[in-house]
């Protein structure tokens, strides 16, 4: 049996086949689970936000238009949902985010990083949970979903330039680390 | 210092370079040995992050979604109250066939239906009482006290079927 595209599920679920929505769930429950565990730190809370998420966007799929792509559309409600989460438990979400131009320091976590990180690969696969939440956010969109970065500005409500500024960022500063290591010439 | 910005090396990471920056960059690269580290290092980094595995969440968890779906949408389905309906449309029915039959008594005249007699007392009954109620009604201060209580009686309504929707809303947010 072909793979249906996301829009004729919709129009599935949309003419009452509701247990057509599984084939959605399966489809994007890993990747939507994957961004929620880095943005709330935590397994279970990211397995509750991403059950919210789904049941929400279950529940506004009729005014889904299809301008833009589902999965863009959904990993918004996504990551919505782990904003409000944060926000609900207190934490600060400023810190928790940081601003698109505050600088970040990840050579706290170097030592820690490096002494269990056996190569390159491992080491900047480490290093992306230590990025600050959007950084982290913007490349697990860029390079887990394969999303574009016009797609991840719509996803974060930023703006391409922003967004585009978050990932160059972001791969600087891994990029910065494995030059103090000098992990670029073991590679070659 | 390198013209080489990390600006354009990550551009050129993303392949956002034009032809001419392309030979621009190749022609620098050759005489910059740090431009040329710093662009192998986020090559190693693009690399390292395109092999960014997808974390699996629990196997039940697409058969826990649709049973929490299947529960909302049980709940959200609005109830008929069938015992309204069935006295609501027994009252109807009833009106419906007095009327009728009144009508039909009325059309016959002759008295041929065996229902004329109980019209007959009915518009009797209605006769006696009309003109007592005309003057009740005349009033102008029962017309008073029937508008005031008609106005309470209105009012009371509207805040007790406003408080029974607040109050299934705040029980439908506590159940879910």
């Amino acid at each position: 049996m072909r793979n249906l595209s996301d829009a004729e599920i919709i129009d599935s679920i949309n003419r009452g086949n509701v247990s057509d929505y599984s084939l959605l769930v399966s489809r994007y429950k890993n990747r939507a689970f994957s961004l929620l565990r880095r943005l709330l730190k935590n397994e279970m809370d990211a397995e509750e936000a991403l059950q919210d998420s789904f049941l929400k966007a279950y529940n506004s799929l009729k005014g889904f238009r299809k301008e833009s792509q589902f999965s863009t559309w959904f990993y918004r409600i996504v990551y919505n949902t782990g904003l409000s989460i944060i926000s609900s438990q207190k934490r600060k979400i400023e810190q928790q985010m940081s601003s698109i131009d505050g600088k970040f320091d990840l050579a706290s976590h170097d030592n820690e990083v490096y002494s269990t990180a056996d190569n390159a690969q491992q080491y900047i696969l480490k290093m992306v949970d230590k990025l600050p939440v959007r950084n982290a956010l913007v490349v697990i969109l860029f390079y887990m979903d394969g999303l574009s970065l016009n797609e991840i500005s719509q996803v974060m409500g930023t703006s391409l330039v922003n967004t585009k500024v978050l990932l160059h960022r972001s791969r600087n500063a891994l990029k910065d680390l494995l030059l103090k290591h000098n992990y670029q010439e073991e590679m070659l | 210092m390198s013209k080489l910005t990390d600006e354009i090396l990550n551009r050129y990471i993303d392949g956002e370079l034009d032809p001419s920056e392309l030979k621009n960059l190749q022609n620098e690269l050759n005489n910059d040995a740090d431009a040329l580290a710093r662009l192998q290092a986020l090559r190693i980094v693009d690399l390292s992050l395109r092999s960014l595995e997808v974390e699996k969440t629990s196997d039940v968890f697409t058969e826990k979604v649709m049973k929490v779906l299947a529960e909302t949408r049980r709940v959200a389905k609005p109830r008929i109250n069938y015992f309204f309906i069935s006295i609501i449309s027994i009252f109807s029915i009833g009106i419906l066939a007095v009327l009728v039959a009144a009508f039909r008594s009325t059309e016959n005249g002759s008295g041929s239906s065996t229902l004329t007699p109980y019209a007959d007392r009915f518009r009797e009954l209605i006769g006696k009482n009309i003109n007592s109620l005309q003057s009740i009604f005349a009033d102008p201060n029962v017309m008073l006290v029937i508008s005031v209580f008609s106005l309470i009686l209105l009012v009371t309504v509207y805040f007790t079927f406003e408080a029974h929707k607040s109050f299934t809303k705040k029980l439908n947010s506590i159940l879910h």
